[in-house]
């Protein structure tokens, strides 16, 4: 006997359809995901630690030539190494927590952060392909204008 | 009551609290814009590669023809074939790599563009399996220096034994 005082979608779940679900699978691949991320973030932070250490060597051990070139060491591959590791640690941990205390505001930020890390490493990226375009290409003219036997 | 019953019985299903929002949904575009970009840049440097592999290997064959007892060309003749199965292997992990890479970043954006959960579960799934490779060969190439940084030294150390007299 059919009810028709109630709505014909009685009883069916709510539109989940219309908008994208995290299902069980999808925070298992994100669990993972943030694990591989804690391990590049350690990774990258030992090698900021190691340069950091020859930096900081160069300083003061160098003399004047390597107090400069160590400022230049810390400072470029400092920022190179250190905030993708950054970025990255923020992410997983952020993931982990989000996932564990079901805290969407957590999980806006973790995704944040890699939005973050995936910018910063882009631009890297470009500035230095575009360098070594530069430098390749000047490269290319020095080499054309004295030829391997000019001197 | 049923119907009470029901919304709990599939909002558990869903793990309610995390939930999909639109600055997520940015942030996954914009994530895998930048995705498909270096998935991209891979892909050209492993042609790159290829082709400066090719090119190397034809030049050593070609010295190893023209020195002919050469000490140096011999060893570097014999090793020949296992260096390119190595960079081989090498660059089939890369290709696996980027091709991850670039799937997550087609399918995030065809689950937000179109609300295709399948799409979204897939392109969790390469992201992660792209991060799991990426790992495995940073693991692999650690282990790896780690064995020839050990081999080098130990044979620094045993030549620089000098007898005393």
């Amino acid at each position: 006997m059919e009810n028709f005082d109630q709505p014909i979608d009685m009883g069916m779940a709510p539109s989940m359809d219309d908008s994208l679900r995290i299902t069980p699978e999808v925070r298992q691949y994100w669990k993972e995901t943030s694990a591989w991320a804690l391990f590049f973030a350690i990774l990258l932070f030992i090698v900021f630690g190691l340069v950091s250490l020859a930096g900081i060597f160069l300083l003061f051990a160098g003399g004047v030539s390597g107090f400069i070139s160590g400022i230049f060491v810390i400072a470029i591959y400092g920022v190179f190494l250190f905030f993708p590791a950054y970025f990255y640690f923020l992410f997983s941990s952020q993931m982990k927590q989000a996932l564990n205390t079901e805290n969407r505001v957590l999980l806006d930020l973790a995704f944040v952060n890699l939005k973050r890390f995936y910018r910063f490493v882009g631009i890297l990226l470009i500035v230095l392909v575009a360098l070594g375009i530069f430098a390749f290409l000047i490269f290319g003219v020095a080499l054309l204008n004295n030829g391997p036997s000019g001197y | 009551m049923s119907i009470l019953d029901d919304t709990l019985a599939h909002s558990m299903d869903s793990n309610t609290g995390l939930t999909v929002t639109s600055t997520m949904q940015r942030n996954w575009m914009t994530t895998s814009k930048w995705a498909m970009f270096f998935a991209i840049l891979g892909f050209i440097w492993i042609g790159l590669s290829l082709l400066s592999m090719g090119s190397m290997a034809s030049a050593m064959q070609m010295m190893q023809m023209m020195s002919g007892d050469n000490p140096v060309f011999a060893m570097y003749g014999a090793l020949m074939p296992y260096m390119t199965i190595l960079t081989l292997i090498t660059v089939a992990v890369m290709f696996f790599i980027h091709f991850f890479h670039l799937r997550f970043a087609t399918q995030i954006q065809r689950a937000i563009n179109f609300t295709d959960q399948t799409a979204f579960v897939d392109a969790w799934r390469n992201l992660r399996n792209h991060f799991r490779i990426y790992g495995i060969l940073v693991c692999v190439l650690l282990v790896f220096y780690g064995i020839i940084l050990v081999v080098m030294v130990t044979t620094v150390a045993s030549s620089n034994n000098f007898p005393m007299e």
